[in-house]
């Protein structure tokens, strides 16, 4: 019996769900206790003692994103404080040593790590539903709709992600999948604010606004511009309600700091720092431009089903943003349009979804020891000595393998980019054309590939 | 209603739900969500801490302590030099330099509960200095003194007030090396001796790696500045030189000294700019002490509704709630 077997095609909460269903949450219960990285978790608990202590987001340093996530720190804070979470974390002198890699000698709790990655659990899960539910509707294959849920909430890098990382990238790509969905149901209002919303999390998805604006211009021409007002306006409210806080404290320019900082090249620490900084400077109106051509394909395509069309369209718009190399964090983004691709119209693709959990978990796990700090400080799971003897192999003054075993990880998901990208572009047939073109005078013209 | 295809409507609505409630959460959380006071007695003090939400707490009760200062001042000139070193980098955020220093200080010191602090231009600065110094705090970040009330010899402006009872708290680099000026900077010979008494301080980078345990206030403040770059080295200090060295060590340079000057105090943070430097700095000042300010007892707990204890006297109590984190904090003077 292979995997596919243990899903029918009827009723959600089949075997292969409940298989999948309970292995995701094991994995994220272990995970989410035993490991945390050390400088993005204790930023999130100092945003809450922050945000405790009446200063906002941006009133003094520690959170450097724009503000959603603030302030979903904000209500799980308040959650975990009713419920008697005293202590968020501590200082330890012992752990100075790790200034060295740039990484805080300060550690949450292992009861904060296991309560922001059920916390984070949340996005995993409703992510993966999402990208369920678009494959339900498009196909009407549950079946298939169902292997796309597991190939997110089982996918490596996901939890990864969440639990060891603890970062948000799944609340981000659940946002952007969310407003996709509500375009193609004609919620036009709550697309605009969705989208708000999941730019509003962590930037990226703003190069998505061209293709999103195709759509609603390729779906239904006649109609076009009430609808893409109706998204513009329930963007614009969404933007004023989310950024009220920052409007009273005089804080608007912090809320992009997340993007500037990346752009201006001050926080660069060496010179290729800086050149990567300064590169984004040509490399952010390359995406948009790259963006527009393609929205401007997308709404000339011919197509019989738009709503396919749209999802494939998505994929390529999202690898081009990832043309500027993401850490592996940003590339979650990636995956749900990579598994609705490769589920709905391209078998090749699970290469580089293979690829892309392979290569951003192996980016990540390369610091693996520092994530275990929170156990060994205050747990006692593992000795100092024999955790600082795995510090030291891990990541220690000759940390060579380390080195090489992330930027191996690093490359591995950038080339699944690429390649996610190429497949989708051959997919759509742009490969076939200039190929064509290359031998126009020897072969017979063809059409576009309909999807 | 069909579940099924209103799923995007619900979940984006549930989530919508999560932001928005965080958000007003944010809104609305201030420093008024906590209180605390104390009841003077004979020989103890009792106190008492609210906190709706679960928090640990510190109370600390200390002698000789200066007091919770009557004002305190920051200088800040963008027309003068500044000889601050270029400072860590917050990471993802901001690069945090002099000015962005400075705009994190009225939170933080909200958090302790100064609700105001003055912001001094190098003129501004000379009027202040003009008078008695006493119970008046001010914070030199730029690494040097302007033209105007410091100018090479020991009758300067900054001499007197600190003579009379004010309290300078240094940042930046070495204390007393230089004099700026609204084009550029003078190097002044053993110009840390004038402050100091002897030239205590180097340029070199140093980094503590233990804590200063002796006196318990690395624990009691949670003092989290570890860099001792501009500290000062403790044994160079003249015979009979009243001081209080806290916080981290590399074993020669202290990360902070407090060290007295006739009336008033002179207090040095090591280290370039941090995020560590501006909760420590915050700390020592709202919390009063002075170099002569010993620890008669401290008490800890967790604090979810209303917590009462009894602690031995002394002349002032310092209630912080948060531990590292610190979301609240007060001085509270015994009188």
């Amino acid at each position: 019996m292979s995997f596919k077997d243990l899903f029918d095609n009827e009723k959600f909460l089949c075997r292969g769900m409940l298989i999948v269903l309970i292995t995701g949450i094991i994995i994220r219960l272990v995970l989410g206790y035993l490991f945390d990285y050390n400088n993005d978790v204790t930023a999130w608990t100092m945003t809450i003692a922050n945000i405790d202590s009446g200063t906002g987001l941006y009133g003094v340093a520690g959170f450097y994103y724009p503000p959603v996530w603030g302030y979903m720190l904000g209500l799980f804070g308040e959650i975990i404080e009713h419920l008697g979470v005293d202590s968020l974390g501590d200082f330890f002198t012992d752990l100075i040593f790790m200034m060295e890699l740039y990484e805080e000698p300060s550690t949450s709790t292992p009861t904060f790590n296991f309560a922001i990655s059920m916390f984070l659990f949340i996005g995993d899960f409703l992510c993966a539903l999402t990208v369920y539910w678009i494959i339900d509707q498009l196909t009407q294959d549950k079946k298939k709709a169902k292997m796309g849920f597991a190939l997110y909430f089982l996918g490596i890098n996901v939890f990864v992600i969440s639990m060891m990382g603890a970062m948000f990238d799944s609340f981000s790509a659940l946002m952007i999948l969310l407003s996709v969905c509500l375009l193609i149901k004609g919620k036009d209002m709550m697309a605009g604010g969705m989208f708000t919303f999941a730019v509003m999390t962590k930037a990226f998805p703003v190069f998505l606004i061209f293709l999103l604006v195709a759509y609603l211009i390729k779906k239904d021409r006649e109609h076009c511009v009430k609808r893409i007002t109706f998204a513009a306006v329930g963007a614009i409210v969404a933007l004023v309600i989310l950024l009220i806080p920052e409007m009273m404290t005089g804080t608007v320019m912090d809320v992009f700091s997340f993007v500037l900082s990346r752009a201006d090249g001050s926080n660069a620490l060496g010179l290729l720092d800086k050149l990567l900084s300064y590169g984004i400077m040509i490399v952010y109106p390359a995406i948009i431009i790259l963006e527009i051509i393609l929205a401007a394909y997308f709404v000339k395509h011919n197509t019989e089903n738009v709503e396919q069309s749209l999802l494939l369209f998505m994929l390529l718009a999202t690898a081009i943003i990832f043309i500027n190399p993401g850490t592996p964090q940003y590339l979650i983004m990636l995956m749900p349009f990579t598994i609705i691709s490769f589920l709905l119209f391209d078998n090749r693709l699970k290469i580089p979804l293979i690829m892309l959990m392979i290569g951003s978990s192996m980016a990540h796990l390369t610091h693996f020891s520092s994530d275990m700090v929170a156990i060994v400080m205050y747990d006692g799971l593992i000795s100092f000595d024999t955790w600082k003897t795995l510090y030291d192999i891990n990541l220690g003054p000759d940390h060579i393998t380390h080195i090489i075993i992330e930027n191996v990880g690093l490359i591995t998901q950038y080339i699944a980019t690429l390649l996610a990208g190429y497949y989708a572009l051959d997919t759509i047939g742009i490969i076939s054309k200039l190929k064509k073109k290359l031998d126009s005078e020897e072969k017979p013209e063809e059409t576009d590939k309909t999807i | 209603m069909n579940l099924r295809e209103s799923y995007p409507v619900i979940a984006a609505l549930f989530i919508a739900a999560i932001v928005i409630c965080g958000e007003v959460l944010v809104v609305t959380s201030s420093h008024n969500d906590f209180n605390s006071s104390i009841t003077v007695g004979n020989d103890s003090i009792e106190f008492r801490i609210e906190s709706d939400d679960a928090h640990t707490y510190d109370v600390l009760s200390m002698s000789d302590t200066l007091g919770a200062p009557k004002g305190v001042y920051v200088y800040y000139d963008p027309q003068y030099f500044s000889m601050a070193s270029d400072g860590m980098s917050s990471v993802g955020g901001r690069n945090l330099d002099e000015k962005y220093y400075i705009e994190q200080l009225e939170p933080t010191f909200m958090i302790r509960d100064i609700n105001h602090i003055d912001f001094l231009n190098a003129k501004e600065l000379s009027d202040l200095m003009d008078k008695d110094g006493k119970g008046n705090a001010v914070i030199i970040l730029s690494g040097a003194l302007p033209d105007t009330v410091y100018d090479k010899k020991e009758d300067s402006k900054v001499f007197s007030w600190l003579e009379t009872g004010g309290r300078l708290y240094w940042i930046g680099n070495v204390i007393g090396k230089y004099v700026v000026h609204e084009g550029g900077y003078d190097t002044i010979e053993k110009g840390t001796s004038l402050f100091l008494g002897s030239e205590c301080i180097d340029s070199e980078k140093h980094q503590g790696d233990s804590e200063i345990k002796s006196n318990g206030f690395r624990d009691s403040l949670y003092l989290q500045n570890y860099e001792t770059t501009f500290g000062v080295n403790t044994s160079l200090l003249p015979e009979g030189t009243d001081y209080l060295t806290m916080g981290y060590t590399d074993g020669t340079y202290s990360s902070t000294t407090l060290v007295s000057y006739g009336d008033g105090v002179v207090c040095v943070m090591g280290g370039e700019y941090s995020i560590y430097q501006r909760m420590d700095l915050a700390q020592i000042i709202a919390s009063g002490v002075g170099p002569n300010t010993t620890i008669v007892e401290n008490i800890n707990g967790s604090v979810q509704g209303t917590s009462k204890g009894t602690i031995q006297k002394g002349d002032s109590v310092f209630i912080t709630l948060g531990g590292f984190y610190p979301v609240y904090c007060k001085n509270h003077e015994v009188v």
